[in-house]
């Protein structure tokens, strides 16, 4: 199961239920696809909620600081993930129910498994959702996984990934979107310029 | 109208801190910063780490939490190296009230630009160079003298007023939404994270066509950007 892992080969971990991995799908695709870098993108069971909630309770203060500052997180997550949505061209409501999450989850693990490289996958993926679906009114998230597809998640986590979206380059972890400048660095061998 | 929060602790204001200032020559502009003083064991735990590299922390943080800290400080410091900087994991969750009322001070008393840039680029290397003791005033006294700024008053500015205005500040920016930094707030919108310095530009230049992808730029050759 490691090997699936290859060195070599940018992996991506996303949960597909996740707007953020949606955006991270299409923006790897074409960026992979661009610069001809090998791209295998995994479903990922990201461990949900926030990790300010695992602080001991406090005082009066400390709770009530908690309390608004996860309120405020919780806001700008969902302002993210709108501009996000409006990146993707996705309607306002839109939500990957758990039915067309592992249905998704399950194609991105075959098609991984199957193929070099994912590069350039995302007109494909995209048709996908619409064929799907989506509803706007139900709860977002994925239930349930096949036991190859826990098997590779186990591997995603003892290389260190914990959220998605997730790329694995080798030794190299980066987690979110943003990096894609510096993955093709370490791609090239050219990272950590000094 | 730019306004950054930023806090002397914090790994990723300290490795955003030059691109953000670059911005100031780009757009021909002055940026408004503020301070965001985090209190990371409301978040993130509390964790104390003994000078033996062989022992472990102590404190009461989670597996989950030291992950995310972990990362964290790896993520910071790939752009820290891209930037020749040096950044230390500090051994101790500081509290930087004093070293934002600092920030305070140098912006009333900055007669030049580069006066600010200096004092708070010498906070963050020095911070990070386990040098910095943030919640000493001898030692915040010590950096405003090394950028030319004045401290006459600066203990008692600190003690009564600095730290009032500067703890109400941290009450309206947590109404306003603001949780981390650094936080860019421009034209009514609010960004968290120095990945969308692109975005940022994007709006700094008259948000014209389509918004950029979300991206980690940093500073190139000749010391201009390369967004995505």
């Amino acid at each position: 199961m490691g090997a699936r892992l290859a060195t070599g080969i940018v992996h991506l971990a996303v949960d597909p239920a996740d707007v953020e991995s949606l955006m991270a799908i299409r923006a790897s695709s074409i960026w992979a696809s661009e610069y001809s870098i090998p791209l295998k993108i995994w479903p990922f069971q990201r461990e949900l909620g926030n990790p300010a909630a695992d602080v001991p309770l406090g005082d009066t203060s400390m709770e009530r600081l908690k309390a608004r500052r996860a309120l405020a997180r919780a806001n700008y997550r969902q302002m993210e993930e709108k501009r996000a949505r409006e990146y993707l061209g996705l309607p306002p409501a839109f939500v990957v129910e758990a039915e067309t999450g592992e249905r998704l989850a399950a194609w991105l693990f075959n098609e991984s498994a199957v193929r070099e490289s994912m590069a350039g996958i995302w007109p494909e993926f995209e048709k996908l959702l619409a064929e799907y679906g989506c509803n706007p009114t139900a709860e977002g998230g994925v239930n349930e996984w096949s036991a190859e597809q826990g098997e590779i998640n186990q591997v995603l986590v003892d290389r260190g990934i914990y959220t998605t979206p997730s790329f694995l380059l080798d030794d190299h972890r980066f987690v979110g979107i943003g990096h894609l400048l510096l993955i093709r660095a370490c791609f090239l061998g050219e990272a950590l310029r000094d | 109208m730019l306004t950054v929060l930023t806090d002397f602790k914090s790994p990723y204001a300290f490795v955003a801190n030059e691109l953000i200032w670059s911005l100031e020559a780009r757009y021909n502009i002055e940026i408004d910063w503020l301070p965001l003083s985090l209190n990371i064991a409301s978040f993130a735990g509390s964790a104390t780490k003994s000078e033996k590299k062989s022992s472990a922390p102590s404190g009461n943080r989670s597996d989950r939490q030291w992950a995310v800290i972990r990362y964290a400080y790896m993520d910071a410091r790939r752009y820290a190296e891209n930037q020749g900087l040096t950044l230390m994991g500090p051994r101790q969750v500081w509290n930087s009230d004093l070293a934002c009322v600092g920030l305070l001070w140098a912006k009333r008393q900055a007669s030049t630009r580069g006066q600010l840039k200096d004092f708070m680029d010498t906070c963050f290397e020095r911070f990070f160079k386990r040098q910095f003791a943030v919640d000493s005033l001898d030692a915040v006294s010590g950096l405003l003298e090394e950028a030319g700024l004045s401290i006459d008053g600066f203990a008692e500015f600190a003690a009564s007023e600095g730290m009032a205005e500067h703890l109400e500040l941290q009450e309206r920016l947590l109404d306003k939404g603001c949780f981390g930094v650094p936080t860019f707030l421009v034209d009514d919108e609010v960004y968290f994270g120095r990945e969308h310095l692109a975005r940022v530009c994007w709006h700094l230049e008259g948000a014209k066509g389509d918004p950029p992808l979300k991206a980690y730029p940093w500073l190139g050759e000749e010391g201009s950007w390369e967004p995505a």
